[in-house]
């Protein structure tokens, strides 16, 4: 099996909002004592997530009382929060200055650099995070999805081992040990942390999605669908589930059904190029190679890199005798990255 | 042989004890007596007809089983034995048949005729299945041809059945059927294999060649060079030389023909003309994989059928010459295959001393350039029963071959073996569709093995016999799916996963290496020779020449070798390629056009085959024959002064490289004082890394830019 990482972006990332404790406010009020109101006031636009009028409210709390070092980490997320990542590392920065041991800044401070692709001191600071607090099961988290991201997927499976020790019910650590092990060829490994991930948490669809698509890759293409019906019940317009179930069917030879799934795919997303390539390959399994060759033109229409479609139509130009043309495609596809391009062109089109 | 009485004593049998079997007689038809009158006329004339068409069809048997020691194996065994007694009879048995449907013995000769006229035809079938059925005890051969038919018609299970009942009629006297009994035996063996063959069909397209190569007239026996740039074939048309027909089957003599592709599509073909083809029967035999050596078979009653050789010469054939004794014989020889290098001619020959009728023998060339004593190829390929259509493919290894031995479906079907550390493989069936329950014989295939061309009156094309192309489509290819999964629970961007079931790349692992020789001034092309060199035995393998008329050339460097090529001709500097291929190396067709350097001042050519130790300025032992060319050329040149130049890539540093390049010129120069020429005329210069010919960035241009030049600073 080979599977290619492409990480586009950074995303939402799913950090959980870290705001400080409130702090109580008195009746006579000194600098110190306004600091805290307005302290107070930021938390609570960040609970709305108003993180314009919070940075606002933090920024008042420090002009009052400029030790005030948990106002600098909340104004710190809440740049964080709205993508000021360089903002937020100042912030955090100033906050270890007036406290060193200060866990949620040092990890602010990873995840800062983080959203910098500053991938060497991320990791710097969440050494640092787990030093100060062993339990801080998110840096190891973070830790581990960093390996993951730079392909080190055996380092990414300890750095989850100890984000799950930390914290045993940790469902995102659970699913992405899964991946980890999944790319590392341990099928059963993952699929029993996917399992162990919607076990703690029952509502990760996307869980159910990758423990279908471990299970088909196994071949297990009735545990794959059930997986994957699991999803679409939690979240019916998961396109990728969709598709995913569809090839599933595709595999085990339910043609008719693989075409309704990559149809509700697509009536979800109406360019997604991969349900494209995997209808055209339903057509082919159906040896109606002109309708194979109308989906197929338009994946490579909706993604002109789609290697594995590039593919496809060379199989379909071969068995309509095309074999000219069939070569092209195979040597396009070969030069998107799709090693059976090279060799179905090996000798025939030489 | 009582074979023939028995069948006759049964054929008589009365079969009125069967109440479903109705004889021509009036109280079967107590109300019809003229029109019974009228159909037992017919009957009679019919079976009078029947019966000496059986009695010649019996005596080709009997011939047969003498010669042999068994029953055929081919339709085409019994040579149309009795066709024309079959025909004349079809007409009134029919008339009798129209008249009364349920007399066995009248479907059983129906049944007989059928088959022997067409064995497809499902009417075969459907008569001999009647008369079975009316009267089990017809005779056992109606029993035999029955199995016979459904196997021909692909009907495997009917076809075992059928031939199980006539097994278990021969068995009553086992002793005196021990032939057909052994016959059935195989027969029924060939029906297991087939139905396991056509389960699992192969995966190919067969085309029709066209109006060009194939007409109304038999077309076969075709030969194609390794890059199908050209074709030779046999066929039997109204243009043959002489004009004359054939007196035993009415059609006209068998003429070479030849034809060329222009883009994708093929010439008209045309004859090979007076000298080539004689007025009696002249047929293809083999052609070498560059298309410049033809062979013919001519058929002599005091020969057997020979083989001659005739060579292209510029555009000219020359005339057919007779191959020596070692290869003809008295007996038959038929097919041959000429190896890559030249050096091994495969043939197939019936004479004395083989393992069983036609067997595939093979003769090496000895050092005067005669064919050596025959060997036979031995019982991996051979069996007791006839091989023919041998081809040895250009890659020096893969023989494909016809045989009605091995695990045939029925016939000739074709087979391939591998020779690999000292032995053949075990002879493999090619499969259905390519092979049929019939004869299947005169396969041959491309360079890439992606094609092959072979002969089939099958329905749908021109007339009689017709070229077809086949294309292997290999495995069947998976069509690749396009997946993805949020693999990580905080990172939305979804990870593509790419999955397709694993193919492992087969086909040929050979190099063609193709082009035109020409001279560098002129562009006139050239016939000079080309030497191909085992550098690492250095060992000449063999030499070719390109074309005089076209300057073409086309060598076959079956992988597994560093080649050394040197293109040489009197008055020019020699011009050398290497190809170092690896035994993994895949198929590929290189096309490399040669201008040849006059000898002239500031003329310079690469060395590619002088080969130095890694970082090193030693000389490699493989670059002798290179070397010696050199020798040679300033041997033969005693006035000329030349530069050798050595250039390295850019990987190391500047200053290295220009040590190291000097250190390998005059390695070389050093080389060549030690065999005997004289200092004063060579020059060592290092170049380092300074004159580069192609891109530093990959792999194949440093390996380019890795040189020894030689340039003449004067004559």
């Amino acid at each position: 099996m080979m599977q290619k990482i492409v990480l586009v972006s950074l995303g939402l990332l799913c950090f959980q909002v870290n705001a400080q404790d409130t702090v109580k406010v008195k009746t006579n009020l000194t600098p110190a004592q306004e600091a805290e109101n307005a302290y107070n006031q930021g938390l609570e636009f960040m609970n709305q997530k108003n993180t314009d009028m919070a940075i606002e409210s933090f920024s008042k709390a420090i002009n009052l009382n400029p030790s005030f070092e948990k106002a600098y980490y909340n104004r710190g997320f809440a740049k964080f929060e709205s993508k000021n990542y360089q903002g937020s590392l100042d912030d955090y920065t100033k906050a270890l200055g007036l406290k060193a041991l200060y866990p949620d800044a040092l990890y602010g401070k990873a995840q800062s650099f983080y959203a910098l692709h500053q991938n060497d001191s991320c990791l710097s600071y969440l050494n640092k995070t787990t030093l100060v607090d062993e339990a801080y099961s998110k840096a190891y988290y973070l830790a581990g999805q960093l390996k993951f991201e730079s392909g080190d997927y055996k380092e990414a499976v300890a750095e989850y081992d100890k984000a799950i020790a930390a914290r045993p019910d940790y469902a995102y650590a659970y699913n992405d040990r899964a991946s980890a092990k999944r790319q590392l060829g341990d099928d059963a490994g993952a699929i029993a942390d996917y399992e162990k991930a919607v076990a703690s948490d029952p509502t990760m669809y996307f869980a159910y999605n990758n423990l279908g698509s471990c299970k088909r890759n196994k071949g297990d293409h009735a545990g794959a669908i059930g997986a994957y019906n699991k999803a679409l019940s939690l979240k019916p317009d998961y396109y990728l589930a969709l598709n995913n179930r569809g090839s599933a069917k595709l595999n085990s030879n339910d043609i008719n059904g693989a075409i309704a799934d990559f149809d509700a795919a697509l009536r979800q997303k109406a360019d997604y190029a991969l349900a494209m390539n995997n209808m055209a390959s339903a057509y082919i399994k159906k040896k109606d190679y002109k309708a194979a060759e109308d989906w197929v033109n338009k994946a490579i229409r909706a993604d002109a890199k789609a290697g594995a479609a590039y593919l496809n139509r060379g199989i379909i130009k071969q068995m309509q005798q095309n074999e000219e043309g069939a070569c092209e495609d195979w040597k396009k596809a070969a030069e998107l990255g799709i090693p059976e391009g090279k060799r179905y062109a090996s000798g025939l089109c030489d | 042989m009582n074979t023939f009485k028995t069948i006759l004593a049964l054929f008589f049998i009365s079969t009125s004890v069967l109440a479903q079997n109705v004889e021509f007689e009036k109280a079967n038809f107590p109300d019809r007596k003229d029109q019974l009158k009228e159909a037992r006329k017919a009957l009679d004339e019919g079976k009078d007809a029947f019966v000496l068409g059986r009695k010649e069809y019996q005596f080709i048997l009997d011939e047969y089983v003498n010669a042999h020691g068994y029953y055929p194996v081919s339709r085409n065994d019994y040579r149309h034995a009795g066709d024309i007694y079959f025909k004349q009879a079809k007409p009134f048995l029919e008339k009798a048949q129209e008249f009364n449907p349920n007399n066995a013995d009248l479907n059983y000769m129906l049944g007989f005729i059928s088959f022997n006229l067409n064995a497809q035809s499902p009417e075969a079938i459907k008569y001999l299945e009647k008369a079975y059925s009316l009267n089990p005890q017809i005779p056992e051969d109606g029993i035999y041809l029955l199995g016979w038919a459904c196997q021909i018609n692909l009907k495997w299970d009917d076809a075992i059945k059928y031939y199980q009942a006539a097994m278990s009629r021969y068995s009553a006297n086992a002793k005196a059927n021990a032939v057909p009994m052994a016959d059935v035996t195989k027969k029924i063996q060939e029906c297991k294999t087939g139905k396991l063959l056509v389960a699992n069909p192969q995966r190919i397209f067969v085309e029709n060649l066209g109006p060009e190569i194939n007409t109304i007239y038999p077309e076969y026996s075709a030969f194609i060079t390794a890059d199908e740039s050209m074709i030779a074939f046999t066929a039997c048309r109204n243009t043959t030389t002489g004009g004359k027909s054939d007196g035993e089957n009415g059609g006209y003599f068998e003429d070479l023909y030849i034809s060329g592709k222009k883009g994708r599509k093929w010439a008209p073909a045309q004859n090979f003309g007076p000298v080539v083809n004689s007025e009696d029967h002249d047929a293809t035999a083999g052609l070498s994989s560059d298309g410049t050596i033809l062979f013919v078979y001519k058929f002599k009653e005091k020969d057997g059928g020979d083989i001659y050789v005739s060579y292209l010469n510029g555009n000219v054939w020359t005339k057919p010459e007779h191959l020596n004794k070692n290869i003809n014989s008295k007996a038959h020889e038929s097919s041959v295959s000429l190896s890559y290098d030249g050096k091994r001619l495969y043939f197939v020959s019936d004479r004395e001393g083989g393992l069983g009728d036609r067997d595939i023998y093979y003769s090496d060339k000895d050092a005067k350039g005669e064919w050596g004593p025959a060997v036979n190829a031995g019982p991996v390929l051979n069996t007791k029963y006839a091989e023919e259509g041998v081809f040895i493919h250009p890659d020096g290894k893969t023989i494909y071959f016809s045989s009605k031995g091995h695990n045939t479906m029925g016939g000739y079907d074709i087979f391939k073996s591998v020779f690999e550390n000292g032995a053949w493989s075990e002879p493999e069936n090619l499969g259905y569709p390519i092979n049929g329950p019939d004869d299947d014989v005169f396969f041959v295939i491309n360079g890439s093995g992606h094609h092959g061309y072979f002969a089939s009156a099958k329905q749908g094309g021109y007339g009689d016999k017709d070229i077809y192309k086949i294309t292997f489509l290999g495995p069947e290819k998976a069509p690749l799916l396009m997946n993805e999964d949020n693999l990580l629970a905080s990172v939305t961007a979804p990870v593509s996963e790419f999955k397709a079931e694993k193919i492992e790349s087969s086909g040929p692992k050979m190099t063609i290496l193709k082009g035109v020789v020409s001279d560098e001034q002129t562009k006139q092309p050239l016939e000079a020779s080309i030497e191909l060199v085992d550098n690492t035995k250095n060992e000449v393998i063999a030499v070719f020449k390109s074309n005089s008329t076209t300057g073409k050339y086309l060598v076959s460097l079956p992988s597994g070798k560093n080649y050394g090529i040197a293109v040489k001709k009197e008055g020019y500097l020699f011009h050398s390629e290497n190809f170092d291929l690896p035994a993994s190396a895949n198929f590929q067709e290189v096309e490399k056009n040669i201008e040849l350097k006059k000898i002239d001042i500031g003329k310079t050519i690469t060395l590619r085959n002088i080969f130095f130790d890694f970082d090193k300025a030693t000389i490699r032992p493989e670059s002798a024959n290179e070397l010696d060319r050199l020798i040679k050329l300033l041997s033969e040149n005693p006035t000329i002064k030349i530069e050798l130049g050595s250039h390295t890539d850019s990987k190391g540093s500047d200053d290295y490289n220009q040590k190291l390049s000097q250190s390998r010129s005059q390695s070389v120069v050093t080389y060549l004082i030690g065999k005997g020429i004289a200092g004063d005329r060579l020059v060592a210069k290092g170049y380092g890394e300074t004159v580069p010919v192609a891109s530093n960035d990959t792999d194949e241009g440093r390996q380019m830019n890795r040189r020894t030049d030689f340039k003449i600073l004067s004559k």
